[in-house]
């Protein structure tokens, strides 16, 4: 341990302006967490995050590189080699370095964010224990990469190599299992976290023989065999093997469209110059618990009576609009232009339909500052009383994939018309803590369209606040995505045009 | 006690070129060891054998009594090593790099490292990185010496070193390193020729001969038979007398295998007409140059 300590006050002679570094990106990354920043300023706080993530991960590999390239393994050169070196001292030096100027500096970071994010850093010890878990095998990789290469050029260059092939092994593991039918499940959970102590079941092993015996080439072939070979394998088999829906919930799942049968013609509202029709239809196919909150036109046909001939009416896919009339009927409303004055037409239009899964996930909640959503985390409204909106903060992990989040006055069916809707950042949705410098995720709510509440008074209107609301939080989930087709074979579409 | 450095079968090979063949090495306790031989003889393949910095193919090498696959820094901090070509970590000071080095050394004797700085005249302050060549080795030599080593190995240490520097460095070793076991592979055959009590020739890998510096001297001359007229060589020419030159009524060879007695006989038998035989002592690289030559005409044939 006496050599341990020697070798590792070296290494702190040897690499302080690298550890400079990695305290003060550490140091500028926890600053710049910490505090909440205004829109529209919010949307370069991804970047930013983005931006000193990867300083950080740069510096880390500089340092790593640094501290193994002090004793480099490879070659027949070194100096340390013939020296009374204990290749234990040696490797407890460079895991002592790491410990003390990479973990501890990030846990620190993690929680000062996290207590500035109004969350308690002793409530969340096991997470940000598994975040240095996480760190360790996100560092593994480098100090392998470093520990079978002379200097910081190879190094550089191998990490790059190497993170090309393990980000393309690992895509083929976690990317989304997709079926003909367009059902997307994601990659089991397992395999994710198979895929995240990949790295150090594998790594560390590769380290401490290499430290032992010093077989380079050895090594580095084997290294290849784990973080290249094995996950591309093990994901192309799992590819053949694996089944996308084995739920047999999801098999039920067959949304079918069809016009309704009843007295109602097709309507058209606000115009044929630029307007909607209104088709009555039934939805059927899909057990209760689940919510069609998107429906997208994506392709329709107009046969021509008297051509003969089909006219596509090209366009961007709306959204289309589905209502529920008075008498519970279900309306969709298809925008048009320029609708022609056929006496009667044939409409053929296929729909992408999104298919929920509804979980209502939390209870009501109201207060300013930062309020604590069981089991989700913190949000807090950021503006003043004529507008602004959520900040939601989720510690450790990210909210999870594929679902939608909403926050509204009272329960709602879509995200859109909620009070304020929280939008989830897709790469900060699928990216693991792992992979951020933050402990933190923060996902901005919507900007463009908060819906305010007024309330009249004496002495006129007054916005509310929103954190004087009593509010939801609303999660639920796509889990599929379907394509049913509407063939509409008589429409009469001189009907009358209502306003 | 065993020799500090014996090996068995030795062998070493890069893919299909044999560095280090079969070689059978012994090097006596407290000897002067000079390992010499021509470029890509295998000289310092079979030092890094030694220090376990290479894996042998075959055979086996014992360093202080220990399988040199098994050297363990115990055996290290009895071992002093210094190359020409050694990686040193270049950010260090001359005084720090010595500083460093001490905790490592049970025996590290400050007022020798002291006196070895001295001597060398090393700049404490000045990184390794902004030494001279010369200096560079200075410090790699006081840094193996510091601890009285019971063994140094020195590979190539004279190679891009001035007259100056190689007296001082010579000298402090053979101050500091007295009764201490030296293996020494260089190309400075003039240098070594001063020092060394046993040399061993190494060629292709292979150690052709191995013997104490004065028995080599004395084996060794290059004979010179003058003639009347120039005569024919004989058919049976001896294996021992190498590269054999025949100028106007003058005959050279070197003799590898000298003897007082049995050499002037030989010469009688084989050249009866020879008017006049001087025999001329020779020096280590005179030597070296015969064997090498002999060595390359070998192969070539």
């Amino acid at each position: 341990m006496r050599q341990a300590i020697h070798i590792f006050r070296k290494d702190v002679r040897h690499c302080w302006p690298y550890i400079a570094g990695v305290v003060a990106i550490t140091a500028a990354h926890a600053w710049q967490a910490s505090v909440d920043t205004p829109l529209p300023e919010n949307y370069r706080l991804y970047t930013s995050d983005s931006l000193i993530a990867l300083l950080m991960v740069l510096a880390w590999w500089l340092a790593i590189g640094a501290a193994v390239h002090g004793e480099s393994l490879t070659g027949d050169r070194q100096f340390w080699t013939t020296r009374p070196y204990s290749w234990k001292s040696l490797l407890a030096a460079k895991l002592l370095f790491f410990a003390v100027f990479l973990a501890l500096p990030i846990f620190m970071s993690d929680c000062i964010i996290l207590k500035a994010s109004g969350f308690n850093p002793l409530d969340l010890i096991p997470g940000l224990i598994r975040r240095q878990c996480w760190l360790l095998g996100f560092l593994v990789l480098p100090f392998l990469v470093a520990a079978l290469t002379r200097a910081s050029r190879e190094l550089v260059l191998a990490i790059l190599v190497s993170c090309v092939v393990f980000y393309v092994a690992m895509s083929v593991l976690t990317t989304p299992l997709v079926n003909p039918t367009g059902m997307v499940r994601p990659a089991p959970e397992w395999i994710g976290a198979a895929a995240t102590w990949l790295a150090p079941v594998l790594g560390l092993p590769l380290i401490v023989w290499q430290y032992a015996r010093r077989r380079t080439i050895l090594v580095l072939v084997l290294a290849v065999v784990c973080f290249g070979l094995v996950p591309v394998g093990a994901g192309l088999w799992l590819r053949m093997h694996w089944r996308p829906y084995p739920d047999p919930r999801y098999k039920k799942v067959a949304v079918r469209l069809a016009a309704d049968p009843g007295p109602s013609d097709p309507v058209i509202a606000e115009g044929r110059a630029r307007g909607l029709i209104g088709i009555p239809v039934t939805f059927s196919g899909w057990p209760r618990n689940m919510m069609i909150p998107r429906l997208t036109e994506l392709d329709r046909v107009w046969p021509e009576p008297k051509e003969g001939t089909t006219v596509r009416l090209s366009y961007a896919p709306p959204d289309v609009t589905l209502t529920t009339s008075s008498d519970g009927r279900e309306w969709v409303w298809l925008p048009v232009r320029d609708l022609p004055y056929w006496p009667k037409a044939e409409i053929a239009v296929t729909f992408e339909v999104a298919l929920y899964d509804r979980q209502r996930r939390a209870d009501m909640f109201s207060g300013s500052g930062w309020t604590r959503v069981p089991g989700y985390g913190n949000v807090r409204f950021v503006g003043d009383a004529r507008g602004g909106y959520p900040i939601w903060r989720t510690a450790i992990q990210p909210a999870e994939p594929g679902w939608t989040y909403s926050l509204g006055g009272a329960e709602t069916e879509f995200a859109r018309d909620a009070l304020w809707s929280l939008v989830l950042d897709d790469q900060a949705a699928v990216s693991p803590a792992w992979f951020r410098a933050s402990p933190v995720y923060t996902y901005a709510g919507t900007w463009h369209a908060p819906r305010v509440t007024e309330v009249k008074t004496d002495s006129g209107i007054v916005v509310r606040h929103p954190s004087q609301e009593p509010l939801v939080f609303t999660a639920r989930r796509q889990i599929a995505t379907l394509y049913p087709k509407l063939i509409i074979p008589n429409v009469r579409l001189t009907g009358d045009v209502t306003k | 006690m065993s020799s500090p450095i014996s090996t068995d079968n030795l062998s070493k090979a890069f893919r299909r070129t044999e560095a280090v063949n079969a070689l059978d090495l012994e090097v006596p306790e407290g000897s002067i060891y000079a390992m010499i031989g021509p470029n890509g003889a295998g000289k310092t393949t079979t030092i890094k054998l030694l220090m376990n910095i290479l894996r042998a193919s075959a055979g086996s090498a014992q360093v202080l009594g220990v399988d040199s696959r098994r050297l363990s820094p115990r055996e290290f901090a009895r071992i002093g090593y210094v190359s020409e070509n050694q990686e040193m970590p270049d950010w260090m000071t001359v005084d720090y790099f010595l500083r460093y080095l001490r905790p490592f050394y049970p025996t590290w004797d400050d007022a020798l490292a002291e006196d070895l700085v001295r001597q060398f005249e090393l700049p404490r302050d000045r990184k390794l990185r902004h030494l001279s060549r010369g200096m560079r080795m200075k410090a790699a030599l006081a840094s193996s010496l510091a601890y009285r080593p019971e063994l140094v190995v020195l590979d190539e240490p004279f190679t891009g070193l001035d007259a100056l520097v190689r007296d001082e460095f010579t000298k402090s070793l053979l101050e500091r390193a007295e009764g201490t076991t030296i293996l020494i592979s260089s190309h400075d055959l003039a240098e070594i020729e001063n020092f060394a009590s046993h040399v061993g020739y190494i060629e292709e890998g292979r150690l052709r001969f191995t013997e104490e510096m004065g028995t080599l001297a004395d084996r060794f001359r290059q004979v010179e038979l003058t003639f009347e007229a120039p005569p024919p060589l004989p058919a049976d020419w001896p294996a021992a007398w190498m590269r054999p030159e025949t100028s106007a009524a003058v005959v050279r060879f070197i003799d590898s295998r000298f003897d007082s007695e049995r050499t002037p006989a030989e010469i009688q038998r084989l050249f009866p007409q020879a008017r006049n035989v001087a025999f001329h002592a020779m020096s280590l690289r005179e030597i070296f140059v015969a064997l090498a030559l002999a060595g390359r005409h070998a192969k070539a044939a």
